[in-house]
């Protein structure tokens, strides 16, 4: 954090009322931190030293900005130290001087959530900020109200209690688009919760020992209606995972963070420490796998076990499949295995994947219900999607619960909360598997080292149990690979295969050149259909609504196919599309027809797919063209790839247009 | 375990070693075969320190006294603990793991005591070996890589149980119900099945020698690349089974119902099918295959 007076930005440093910059750093921690404990007007006098204002700049820290801040706001790009982003003063104007920020690099922007706010004690709402107010009250609310809501105070929790019911989804469809009162009073929720999760967090990593949570990532938009995915990082994110959890919960809300915020976290899954740094491969850099040991620097099942490596291959493309069934209705589901597999030579795969999809049905059903698996028998119906029939299943568990007022959130709560019960529970063996993996691996590379020893080397029993070694690894890698694919299933809204995770956030996030197999990218081919066809339908009220928020895996598949070799038809149109949905249209630009945002989006897919109308049934062409894209990659594969060719590499992976 | 004059004669000598010269005895032990299982039952260690116990070295200490022993938690895990008195122990990590193995040799009723107010960790390599478990509810409970030789099954709830890598040999699961279990290259040799009621569970690699599953239903399991030679499927039926790239030699499917099975390119010499149905089987690619004797062989894809 940098503390610095208006005057001397304004004049470079003429002004003798400066702080004089040698002095600066040090005078400055120290005014802070006895301001700290003021209330915010002597705070700010204590740190004018001359009737020029003094603008405090961003601060991370929750506590010293509560303190230091009349009206707090979230600046998504501000650093206060190395942070990214920090919370600075709501009132100076929009693009004022003041109101700019230095990210970490020194360049500094206004990207305050809100701008022009001071406090104003005349303004505030009583009732609003008590959570009296009803959805439809908030929805006629003077912007000046909701503008007076301090995001670091206890008003935020009132709000989300007692008006939207502890419910995001209420609260988003009850503001976005409701009037500027609303909407405020959703940015001000927005803010709750970039400071309150965080809280947890740090609560959570403070109950652990030292390492099991050594930091986090939070990935989520600045857009009111985005959600906050957390990847951990540390020794035991395994258990960091329960911990959040019940800390959550312990917080005294009566449902999941993911239902009261839409926050969720995830253990470590395929993306480690060395996976960004990556391995060279035939001379071109691939992400590196966990298990990286003597003689496989790469990680991951070795490629010089062919059964091994092709039975890992598969589990990771059945996963792909199982999230595709998902997201199909059964009827869907039999023409894209028609569509794949024409001549009926697949059917043992096709069982797998069925298989692992009704254990994965039939595990949730039975969290949610508590019941015997007697009473799980009825069948998927032939109009719903799998994730559909679960909902159903949450749903009727909300109904017989004569005591629920609100069905619907309850309902959610149901599913979310079953998906995270198993979730911790498969992590719990995934920690117990990759502890037991890492040890294999210590003591294979110790025993391997004793053998390169020219005094004191193998022994016959030593040289043998480093045989053994190594082929229990590969083993315990494969079954490891797929627990963390299973575990990433039962979490909410992940990737599951390796190939997904490293060409979405190494390549096309990080944009870091990295190569794939073309196993690999078909399985995010696979993956990132499946996940268009999820967007699509929950968005499924227009083509815009469908294409703005499908649009980044429409441009992920295709980027993906076109890395494994295929171009040309759907491929290119889906690329074309995708990119500029996922980079202009999200980005904040306009289609050629000038206009942004959903109906944006809506002109692109008219344009380049012509799709139409801009409603459910352009949607459900949206949706009828994705699987049959998805169908062309996976017959495009078996031409073109085959298992023989499974582990070649394709082409470089980019963010760039190409 | 051979003697060649380093390693203790028998039992008690390894205690006396261990009091006398603890780093002797870790040493001593690093050298038994990580296959074998060193005896070490019914002996007294109470205060002894056994922290350096080397990995992946199994003993049994059935029966022995380790009041106030310093452990291995994590090795200790692995050895044999019937009726072992582990009270006061003091381990390098929580403890959680060994209540659990006290638990399951106490007895169903411990079991459901302790079960009722403790969720079950994951258990990695613990040695069960000739357990009794009838009539346990083992719902949720993993047991991946551990020793449940000649182990009973009987009348015990298995549903979502992890079986993965776990040595089963012997053991009995005849008359259960196996709801997504997952026995992913478990070793099955003698295991009996016979009238078990599998589903959803997975088999792949699994070692099957002996194993008798008469009766047996498979309704959408999923057992790729299993082997083993004699297996008894008589009588059994599946629905949507998966067993793909199987070695399956001198199999015995007299009778069973093979209804979509699969079971391409996989080894079935020897294999018998006399008066099994197999038309809704697909055989492509498989060797050895003999359907002298079926029902709708016409239909079956080979």
């Amino acid at each position: 954090m940098r503390l610095e007076s208006n005057r001397e930005k304004e004049s470079s440093g003429t002004s003798t009322d400066a702080l004089d910059a040698s002095e600066a750093p040090s005078q400055a921690v120290q005014l802070k931190e006895k301001a700290g404990g003021m209330g915010y007007a002597d705070g700010v006098a204590l740190l004018t030293p001359s009737p020029a204002p003094v603008q405090m700049d961003a601060i991370s820290n929750v506590d010293t900005a509560k303190a230091t801040f009349g009206m707090p706001t979230w600046d998504s790009k501000a650093a206060d130290d190395d942070s990214k982003g920090a919370w600075v003063d709501a009132a100076p104007a929009r693009d004022s001087d003041a109101g700019k920020h230095a990210d970490k690099k020194g360049n500094r922007a206004d990207n305050r959530q809100v701008r022009g706010v001071a406090a104003n004690a005349g303004d505030v709402h009583a009732a609003l900020e008590a959570g009296s107010l009803s959805e439809a009250d908030v929805q006629g609310l003077d912007v000046r109200h909701a503008q007076q809501i301090n995001p670091l105070g206890d008003a935020p929790v009132n709000i989300l209690k007692n008006t939207y019911g502890q419910s995001w989804n209420r609260a988003k469809h009850a503001t976005v688009g409701k009037g500027a009162g609303a909407e405020m009073v959703m940015t001000k929720l927005w803010e709750f919760r970039q400071w309150h999760h965080d809280k947890i967090l740090r609560e959570t990593q403070a109950e652990l020992a030292p390492g099991e949570l050594s930091k986090w990532a939070a990935a989520g938009s600045t857009t009111l209606t985005s959600d906050i995915d957390v990847n951990l990082k540390g020794s035991n994110t395994e258990k960091a995972v329960k911990v959040f959890n019940r800390r959550f919960k312990e917080d005294k809300w009566a449902y999941e963070a993911g239902v009261v915020y839409d926050v969720n976290v995830y253990a470590l899954d395929f993306l480690h420490g060395k996976t960004f740094a990556g391995v060279e491969r035939d001379g071109q850099r691939v992400a590196a796998k966990e298990g990286d040991r003597a003689g496989e620097e790469a990680g991951g099942v070795s490629l010089s076990s062919p059964d091994a490596a092709a039975a890992d291959a598969m589990h990771q493309e059945v996963w792909t499949l199982v999230k595709m069934r998902l997201y199909m209705t059964p009827t869907e589901w039999d023409e894209y295995k028609g569509g794949v597999d024409a001549s009926g030579s697949e059917g043992a795969k096709w069982a797998e994947v069925e298989s692992r999809y009704a254990n994965y049905r039939d595990t949730l059903r039975a969290e949610i219900t508590s019941v015997s698996k007697d009473t799980l028998a009825a069948a998927d119906e032939a109009d719903k999607t799998g994730i559909s029939v679960l909902n159903r299943v949450a749903h009727q568990k909300a109904e017989d619960n004569a005591g629920v007022v609100d069905k619907e959130t309850q309902s959610e709560d149901n599913l979310i909360a079953a998906s995270n019960r198993v979730y911790e529970r498969k992590l719990k063996e995934m920690k117990k598997t990759r502890t037991h993996v890492k040890a294999d691996i210590d003591e294979y590379n110790e025993l391997i080292e004793q053998g390169k020893r020219k005094s004191n080397p193998f022994s016959p029993l030593a040289e043998e149990e480093a045989r053994m070694l190594h082929q229990e690894i590969n083993e315990n890698l494969e079954i490891l690979r797929d627990l963390i694919s299973e575990c990433a299933f039962y979490s909410n809204e992940a990737y599951l295969t390796d190939g997904a995770v490293n060409h979405a956030v190494v390549g096309l996030q990080e944009g870091i050149k990295i190569h794939q197999t073309k196993a690999e990218s078909l399985h995010a081919v696979n993956e990132n259909v499946a996940d268009c066809l999820k967007e699509m339908a929950r968005h499924g009220e227009n083509v815009g609504e469908a294409g703005y928020k499908a649009g980044k895996y429409m441009w992920r598949l295709a980027d993906a196919a076109r890395n494994m070799g295929m171009s040309g038809g759907a491929i290119d149109t889906y690329y074309e599309t995708g990119f500029e949905l996922a980079n202009t249209i999200k980005g904040g630009g306009t289609s050629p027809q000038g206009n942004t945002g959903p109906r944006g989006a809506y002109d692109l897919i008219h344009t380049h797919m012509g799709i139409s109308p801009n409603d459910p049934a352009g949607v459900a062409s949206l949706k009828g063209m994705t699987r049959s894209v998805g169908i062309q990659a996976s017959v495009w594969y078996k031409t073109n790839v085959g298992s023989e060719h499974q582990h070649d590499l394709g082409s470089t992976v980019t963010k760039d247009k190409h | 375990m051979e003697s060649d004059g380093l390693m203790p004669a028998d039992k008690n000598a390894w205690l006396e070693l261990l009091k006398t010269d603890s780093d002797g005895f870790f040493a001593a032990a690093k050298q038994v075969h990580f296959r074998e299982t060193l005896d070490l039952t019914g002996l007294d260690f109470s205060g002894l320190d056994l922290s350096g116990a080397p990995r992946r070295r199994r003993w049994d200490l059935s029966g022995s006294n380790l009041t106030g022993c310093r452990v291995n938690v994590s090795h200790l895990v692995t050895c044999r603990l019937q009726d072992t008195i582990l009270d006061g122990i003091e381990g390098d990590d929580d403890l959680d793991d060994l209540h659990q193995i006290a638990a399951l040799w106490s007895g169903q009723e411990g079991w459901s005591a302790w079960r009722s107010e403790n969720e079950p960790s994951v258990l990695i390599g613990a040695n069960l070996s000739g357990i009794d478990l009838r009539g346990f509810d083992l719902t949720n409970v993993s047991l991946s890589r551990s020793l449940l030789e000649g182990a009973d099954f009987r009348g015990a709830t298995l549903v979502g149980m992890g079986l993965t890598m776990t040595s089963l040999g012997g053991a009995r699961f005849d008359g259960c119900s196996l709801t997504r279990v997952d026995l992913t290259s478990a070793t099955l040799v003698q295991t009996n099945f016979e009238g078990a009621a599998l589903s959803l569970c997975r088999m792949d690699k699994a070692e099957m020698s002996g194993a008798n599953a008469q009766a047996a239903t498979f309704d959408g399991c999923v057992a790729k690349a299993l082997t083993g030679t004699g297996i008894n499927l008589s009588r059994s039926s599946h629905v949507k089974t998966v067993m793909t790239s199987a070695v399956l030699p001198e199999s015995r499917w007299d009778g069973a119902k093979l209804e979509s099975v699969f079971l391409e390119q996989s080894d079935l010499s020897g294999a018998s099918f006399v008066g099994a149905d197999v038309a809704g089987a697909d055989f492509r690619g498989a060797q050895g295959l003999n359907l002298e004797g079926a029902h709708h062989a016409e239909s079956a894809k080979v």
